[in-house]
């Protein structure tokens, strides 16, 4: 229980290292409109008091004195009101200021391998999801329950002026109250997690019912019907399961009125004691009576949803502990340090390197031991899962935990730093951005420093130079679908569009992973000859895997994977004449192009 | 299309009271009795509370005996018990209520959507107002709640406390409009700010989306990180949240003044009150336990109103919008079928048919004749957006051409009855499906009718010819193993998940099937024995198969080349070769360096 409550006090933390004085000034309105119900039940027992004189005097005067006490007090409760609307609205946007690139900033600084962890991946989003707005729930439902602690507090105070053992046993009655309350939101909690997988499957068949990507095979094989008897089962266990949940809440809810309002009777027998013995007078006895009655409905109601919420709190509390305990790489969000060109491209070199993927057991790359020389192109190829995509993984630094060592120019590629590495390799994946930006900053992206004339070259080079003049706003242009003017291109063109901000950087060294797997056969023809032709005329040292070996072809040296290590090594010509391993793969591939006119093979 | 009338507020109300009352008429009767009880309990309550403080300031002057007070009380305590257990009651009905109307709500756009044509997915409106029914069939059963609330718990409530008031002064029921005239002005000043908000900021909401995205998501991750443009999208993130915060901050602010004069008002209303008891108690028109038990009412009055407007009314203007539109996503059009029965595909022609995409101008295919006779294998190639695919939807029904005819085994494909259009068509589609489903459900999805054989022997034949080995990969529970990353189970890797869309296909009866680039993640030696056992299988029936890679051409009777929406050349391999350029073009850069 104490460590739980430890967990909460996180909110207030994190409040208060957002913004000290809004936080504090939010306290302060909170605990004083929390005393003025109190102060109200007093004020009101006054004039309920004073009346009986004022009825038999006529002297309006006093009765009007105590009105405007209770005018004073709703005035303050309303300008506590308007400032704490005011504050609370600051105090988000302090939130908001502080967290949301704070949080994002950390997960861009994550260590690579909890990105692609499927379990991580969820927590980053649930968690990213709405960092401030969390933080502001999680504070204000503290102080929710510290309000109803300290109206109850001060009831008490009144009853125990009357007298302090009628309090004492009020006190004790509130006891089991809270236990019942706090259990059946923790059991509110554990229902609504219990729903959890019934909810996303009916919400996965949904998406099967409705969605635009199953819309084909929905019609042709007319599976509606039976997806939409899966669908009502999922919904069926769910509605079940939420009435047992309901009805649990429902029965503790409302057993706690009970014990509420059999505390109200006990109470309020205690008071007409105190009233009939004349240690307490019939005002503060009516007002208590008022304002107790305003309290068991915001107890059976409110005090179980709030504990629940506090549990769910709690929840988010561990959740974004352990976002807070992934590793961080250092300095990975620092811009390319552009220094490091000037040093040319001499050797990079791997040595006895074997690699496990975290989560995973099978070595993918084993005893992987390879040198390259600048000025040439390599292709890595090899069937799919040799290992051939996390040689560029490794290079790049989103994993680092591997043995044997990597040497780029005589030294240990980890003592460059990050924003070095960065400027020094130019990487280009299967999966591109399509980044929203316009056309000039996609490029520019790469290298700020691109002048307008050295961006239409780029383009002029990549063959989209005239797909850009025929934009509305040229290189000016929005691509993508964010704004109401942008232009959204095909897969293949935007594939050189990333392939125009690869070459548009200062890098030494050119590395491209499967750049071509979303396109068809003649746009990836094209892209590799771009590629070549790019490459050879500006004599930079170009990387690429690919398992088309039509593409390897045109590299100057390829190198051929299997099983996490390097089978084979050379030109096209000298592993056709090997007639091993690549050699009867480029022949499967091959046949169906040979000159048997006619029949296949 | 027809442009459909706006329907007004009252004619939305009165078409889904009806809706949501079918869904169980005995829980609907039940709750709302029950909020009616509950809105006569809270006023009885007050009017005992009269009764009973009148008791207890008679304890002090000595006029009620101490034990008609205990009677008083009494019954003031069980009011209050029973109050608590009708509104727990009818809160508990709601709930269940709620979540059942959901549900039939839901099951009815299921089952309208599962009407519609496969090209009307293709009209990012008709996506966009699919999208915006599901989020209002959410909200009918709100609507019709509030409503009913507003005419079974609050009217009553007001009219009966009216009642009471009368009873005890003629003047009081003017308490009544003080109220709630401040909250009801408040709340038709302020409903119109936030929905010009939301239109304000919709965009930038997308753009601070996607700069996060470049920064965190798996798709943008990698590439930014060794761009090294961390600085510059958080600084455009940044920005941007920004900007959104001072609209709404300007929102919050405007919305804050008039809900600040309407608490002035509020506070006016309170005292008035207040001054009217207090004369009315010294001029000896209402008694002090009146006077308190009214004054607990006032509050409880004020709180009622505070809830109505502020709370569920604002909830509700937020909601209207979708709520219309679930309904009128009803009046939307649906696939039609004719009567005339024919499950033969083995023979299908087009003639002169043209096909142009909801919301794009150019035709995706434009005057296409082609015939497909029983038992022939047609490969269809050309380059990316030539039309290919487009055709082979044509050619299984799937959508409608705009001009031309379509004919399916002699009859005229508008004709053809809705069970027999797509009976006996199978077809690997090029972006399948990976359904989060068992592994057998995934193979019997393209037929749920189909038998599946003693233990599932059919399905699983299905599986081997398409070459997904079961014991290769780690199927715990054999068929029935869950296959899914989202939900606990098994994941499969593309080259897997092809071949599983490809049993899929082989488990269906058929007589044409369609292959459309089936083996784009496969590799080489897969692909090979792919197109080999295809051949095999498909024995005397009719096939198409579309592909860039134009290497599997050789298996087919005849190629149709596309290009651009047209067939510019059809023949064998060999006849194409010689005379059509184009062709000879492909066929080299497909095959350019693998000679």
């Amino acid at each position: 229980m104490f460590i739980r409550i430890f967990k909460n006090v996180r909110y207030i933390v994190l409040a208060f290292r957002c913004n000290r004085i809004l936080t504090a000034g939010i306290i302060l309105l909170r605990v004083s409109s929390a005393i003025l119900p109190p102060l109200q039940t007093l004020a009101i027992a006054g004039l309920l008091d004073a009346l009986p004189s004022v009825i038999a005097t006529k002297n309006v005067t006093d009765a009007f004195m105590r009105l405007a006490v209770i005018f004073a007090v709703f005035l303050a409760n309303y300008l506590i009101q308007v400032i704490s609307r005011l504050v609370i609205l600051r105090f988000n946007m302090s939130l908001e200021n502080k967290l949301k690139p704070e949080l994002v900033g950390k997960i861009n600084r994550l260590a690579y391998k909890h990105i692609e962890f499927n379990e991580t991946y969820d927590l980053l989003e649930r968690v990213g999801e709405d960092l401030p707005a969390a933080v502001q729930n999680g504070f204000m439902n503290l102080l929710d329950i510290a309000e109803i602690i300290i109206s109850i507090t001060g009831l008490f105070v009144i009853i125990g002026s009357s007298s302090i053992l009628s309090a004492l046993a009020c006190l004790l009655l509130v006891v089991p109250v809270v236990i019942i309350a706090r259990k059946s939101g923790t059991e509110a909690y554990e229902v609504s997690a219990q729903i959890i997988p019934f909810a996303r499957k009916a919400k996965y068949y949904k998406y099967m019912l409705s969605s635009r990507e199953t819309a084909l095979e929905r019609t042709l094989f007319g599976f509606s019907t039976k997806i939409g008897k899966y669908w009502n089962t999922e919904t069926d266990q769910k509605i079940k399961l939420d009435y047992k949940a309901d009805k649990k809440i429902f029965i503790r809810s409302k057993s706690i009125s009970i014990v509420f309002v059999l505390l109200l009777i006990v109470m309020t027998l205690l008071l007409l004691l105190l009233v009939k013995s004349g240690s307490m007078t019939t005002g503060i006895c009516i007002s208590l009576i008022i304002s107790l009655s305003v309290l068991i409905h915001t107890f059976s109601w409110q005090l179980s949803r709030m504990l629940s919420q506090y549990t769910k709190n709690e929840l988010f509390v561990e959740d974004l502990a352990r976002v807070e305990c992934l590793t961080e790489v250092p300095e990975s969000d620092l811009n390319p340090d552009v220094r490091i060109n000037d040093m040319p491209f001499k050797s990079l070199v791997f040595d006895h390197v074997s690699f496990i993927y975290p989560q995973s057991e099978r070595e993918v790359l084993h005893d992987f031991s390879l040198q390259i020389y600048p000025g040439k192109q390599y292709a890595f190829v090899g069937r799919n899962g040799c290992g051939k995509s996390t040689v560029v993984k490794l290079l790049t630094g989103l994993y680092q935990e591997y043995s044997g060592s990597i040497i780029l120019n005589g030294r240990d590629i980890n003592l460059y730093s990050s924003a070095e590495r960065k400027a020094y390799f130019a990487v280009l994946y299967q999966e591109y951005a399509k980044y929203q930006l316009t056309l000039k900053e996609q490029l520019r992206l790469g290298n700020p420093d691109l002048t307008d004339i050295q961006i239409d070259g780029l383009l002029e080079q990549m063959g989209i130079a005239e797909k850009a003049r025929s934009l509305p706003r040229g290189t000016d242009t929005p691509l993508g679908k964010l704004e109401t003017d942008s232009v959204d291109l095909s897969g293949g063109q935007w594939q050189l569009v990333a392939l125009a901000r690869s070459f548009g950087r200062k890098a030494n060294l050119f590395i491209f992973d499967e750049p071509a797997a979303a396109l068809d056969v003649f746009a990836e023809n094209q892209l590799y000859e771009t590629i070549r032709r790019y490459g050879t005329s500006g004599r930079m040292t170009t990387l690429y895997v690919t398992h088309r070996l039509a593409a390897a072809r045109l590299a100057d040296e390829i190198i051929v994977m299997d099983k996490g290590r390097v089978v084979e090594q050379g030109t096209h010509d000298a592993l056709l004449a090997k007639r091993a391993y690549y050699a009867e793969m480029f022949a499967t591939q091959a046949k169906w192009y040979r000159e048997h006119k006619g029949e296949p093979e | 299309m027809k442009t459909q009338r706006r329907d007004s507020f009252v004619r939305l109300v009165l078409k889904a009271i009806p809706q949501v009352f079918r869904v169980s008429p005995k829980h609907f009767i039940l709750e709302y009795a029950f909020t009616f009880l509950d809105a006569l309990l809270l006023v009885l309550t007050i009017v005992w509370l009269q009764r009973f403080f009148d008791g207890i300031a008679g304890i002090s002057s000595g006029s009620v005996p101490f034990s008609s007070v205990m009677m008083l009380f009494s019954v003031f305590a069980l009011l209050k018990i029973l109050n608590e257990a009708v509104d727990g009651i009818a809160n508990f009905y709601g709930e269940f209520y709620s979540n059942r109307s959901k549900q039939q709500m839901t099951d009815r756009l299921n089952r309208k959507v599962s009407k519609l044509s496969a090209v009307a997915f293709e009209d990012p409106e008709v996506l966009d107002q699919i999208n915006q029914a599901y989020r209002g069939a959410y909200d009918v059963r709100d609507l019709v709640h509030v409503i009913m609330d507003i005419l079974f718990l609050y009217i009553p409530y007001f009219a009966f406390m009216g009642i009471y008031l009368y009873r005890v002064q003629p003047l009081l029921p003017l308490i009544l409009p003080l109220t709630f005239i401040p909250v009801l002005g408040s709340h038709l000043l302020r409903s119109g700010y936030y929905t010009r908000l939301d239109d304000q900021t919709v965009t930038l909401r997308r753009k601070e989306d996607h700069y996060k995205e470049c920064l965190t998501s798996r798709t943008y991750f990698k590439e930014t990180r060794v761009l090294g443009a961390s600085r510059y999208f958080l600084s455009l993130y940044t920005r941007t949240f920004k900007r959104i915060q001072k609209l709404r901050y300007k929102t919050e602010i405007n919305s804050l003044r008039v809900e600040t004069t309407s608490n002035v008002f509020s506070l006016a209303g309170y005292t008035g009150i207040l001054i009217l008891l207090v004369l009315l108690l010294v001029k000896g028109r209402i008694t002090i336990g009146a006077f308190a038990a009214i004054l607990a009412a006032t509050f409880e009055m004020f709180g009622l109103m505070e809830e109505v407007f502020e709370g569920r009314l604002g909830e509700l203007s937020r909601s209207v919008g979708q709520i219309r539109k679930y309904f009128r996503f009803f009046h939307l059009p649906e696939q039609t079928f004719g009567t005339i029965h024919t499950s033969n595909k083995s023979d299908i022609e087009l003639s002169h048919v043209s096909f142009t995409y909801p919301g794009t101008s150019k035709p995706a295919v434009s005057d296409v004749s082609l015939h497909l006779r029983r038992g022939e294998t047609i490969a269809i190639v050309g380059e990316n957006g030539s039309g290919k695919t487009t055709l082979s939807k044509l050619l299984l029904g799937l959508y409608a051409p705009d001009r031309g005819r379509v004919l399916i085994g002699g009859v005229p494909l508008p004709e053809i009855s809705k069970n027999e259009l797509y009976k006996n068509s199978s077809c690997v589609f090029q972006d399948f499906q990976r359904y989060q489903l068992t592994l057998r459900d995934n193979v019997r999805i393209s037929d749920f009718s189909a038998q599946q054989g003693q233990d599932g022997r059919i399905v699983l034949d299905a599986l081997e010819v398409a070459g997904f080995h079961i014991n290769q990969v780690q199927m715990v529970n054999s068929l029935d193993t869950l296959i899914s990353k989202e939900f606990v189970g098994t994941e499969l890797s593309r080259g897997e998940w092809q071949r599983l869309s490809i049993a899929r296909a082989y488990f269906r009866d058929y007589q044409l099937i369609v292959l459309d680039e089936p083996t784009a993640a496969i590799d080489p030696f897969e692909e090979d024995r792919i197109y080999k056992d295809f051949m095999k299988l498909k024995k005397d029936r009719s096939a198409i198969i579309i592909t860039h890679r134009l290497g599997a051409v050789k298996m087919a009777d005849s190629v149709c080349v596309m290009r651009e929406g047209e067939i510019a050349g059809q023949g064998t391999h060999n006849a194409l070769l010689a005379k059509m350029p184009y062709y000879e073009h492909l066929w080299n850069a497909s095959g350019k360096y693998m000679q």
